[in-house]
């Protein structure tokens, strides 16, 4: 984390750019990277265009991994809901969308694309776990469904991972080290 | 067993478990072979199906114990199912309920299955709750009352109950705060005739 933090601070520093605040920073880089980077040099745009984004993946995808483990140990101590095995299913998908990413090399402006959406994902996840514990069940999770969707297609169409509903899928392809009996 | 109640009944009434289990069998692939998974009590509750629609009944459930099975019951099944099968994942579990949902949703178009917008008045409520708490101190009533904290059933399942005696209709069930007090029920007119499933060859 220090060393994204830092990436984005000294690359900041050598445009004589404000860095104070790496959230908003991001999200505004994040926003609309094409009119930040325009007045950079041209001869220099590209290349730090894409340090930045390198670096803005690496950041957004940390900040996902900790909702994400965060979001997972809250939820396990749910009572059981069609609405907390929708969402863990998620989690735990999203979860190895990114590690994929990390692994296959894509390029960074695609990384992002998808990382961002994970965000988008795990904000509306975020809102809906504000309700309380034992009426978790009740609280609509379409908007959440309707961007995991989004997610599900981008990842299959890359050949990041497939889509959990897809016919024919193996779903040992989502099994991350766990032991699974196959004898039933 | 079940053809004893062949004659006597033209209507079922299924609690939330035998729904589910009814609808529970799929196929999934895992490391490149297809697998069933299926509930064990799903060819009982099948057989039993195929049994009664021949004979022409009508299967019935109630409003809320049909939203208890979409918002709760199937994702608990789930869970329970692929961990005692050691199969359980997050992402395995998301696709089976799914799978689940979308089956329930088709069988709610069957037209030989009704849901009932039914819901007892406090009056029917209270005597059947007061039977209940009445009841002698047994290992079944403990473990009714350790399972619910408190000594009768859910109210889904009191609906249940009094719901099979509105219709005159057989319910068939696996939950044992309904079954383990059968002939207690039964005696004291406060049901219809209870069919515990496993007790289907």
């Amino acid at each position: 984390m220090r060393t994204i933090h830092n990436t984005l601070a000294s690359t900041s520093l050598v445009f004589g750019l404000d860095f104070f605040d790496t959230g908003s920073y991001c999200e505004y880089v994040t926003i609309n990277p094409v009119r930040y980077f325009k007045n950079f040099p041209s001869e220099e745009r590209e290349k730090y265009y894409e340090y930045f984004t390198k670096a803005l993946v690496q950041y957004i995808m940390f900040v996902n991994a900790f909702k994400i483990s965060q979001f997972m140990s809250q939820l396990n101590s749910y009572p059981p809901s069609l609405n907390k095995t929708l969402i863990l299913g998620a989690l735990e998908y999203v979860f190895l969308a990114q590690r994929k990413l990390d692994k296959i090399g894509k390029k960074d402006e695609e990384c992002l694309e998808i990382v961002k959406l994970i965000g988008e994902y795990l904000d509306i996840v975020q809102s809906k776990l504000k309700s309380k514990r034992e009426e978790f069940y009740l609280v609509s999770i379409d908007d959440a469904e309707e961007v995991f969707e989004k997610i599900e297609n981008i990842c299959s169409q890359k050949g990041i991972l497939p889509k959990i509903e897809d016919e024919n899928v193996d779903l040992s392809e989502f099994i991350n080290g766990q032991s699974i009996s196959t004898s039933i | 067993m079940a053809n004893q109640y062949l004659l006597q009944f033209d209507k079922a009434i299924y609690d939330t478990n035998c729904i589910i289990f009814y609808r529970f069998n799929f196929k999934v692939k895992l490391r490149g072979k297809f697998i069933s998974i299926s509930h064990y009590f799903y060819s009982k509750i099948d057989k039993l199906t195929s049994k009664i629609l021949n004979s022409g009944w009508t299967i019935y459930t109630i409003q809320k114990a049909w939203e208890e099975i979409k918002l709760k019951g199937a994702a608990k099944i789930v869970e329970e199912l692929l961990k005692a099968k050691k199969l359980y994942n997050h992402i395995i579990a998301r696709s089976i309920v799914r799978k689940l949902v979308k089956s329930l949703d088709e069988l709610k178009s069957k037209r030989w299955f009704i849901i009932d917008n039914f819901c007892p008045s406090s009056d029917q409520l209270k005597q059947i709750i007061k039977f209940y708490t009445e009841l002698p101190h047994s290992p079944k009533k403990e473990r009714l009352i350790e399972k619910n904290k408190k000594p009768y059933p859910s109210e889904v399942d009191l609906s249940l109950i009094i719901y099979s005696s509105k219709i005159r209709g057989l319910l068939v069930s696996t939950d044992h705060d309904i079954c383990d007090f059968k002939d207690e029920l039964e005696k004291n007119n406060l049901c219809s005739k209870i069919l515990p499933l496993w007790e289907i060859n």
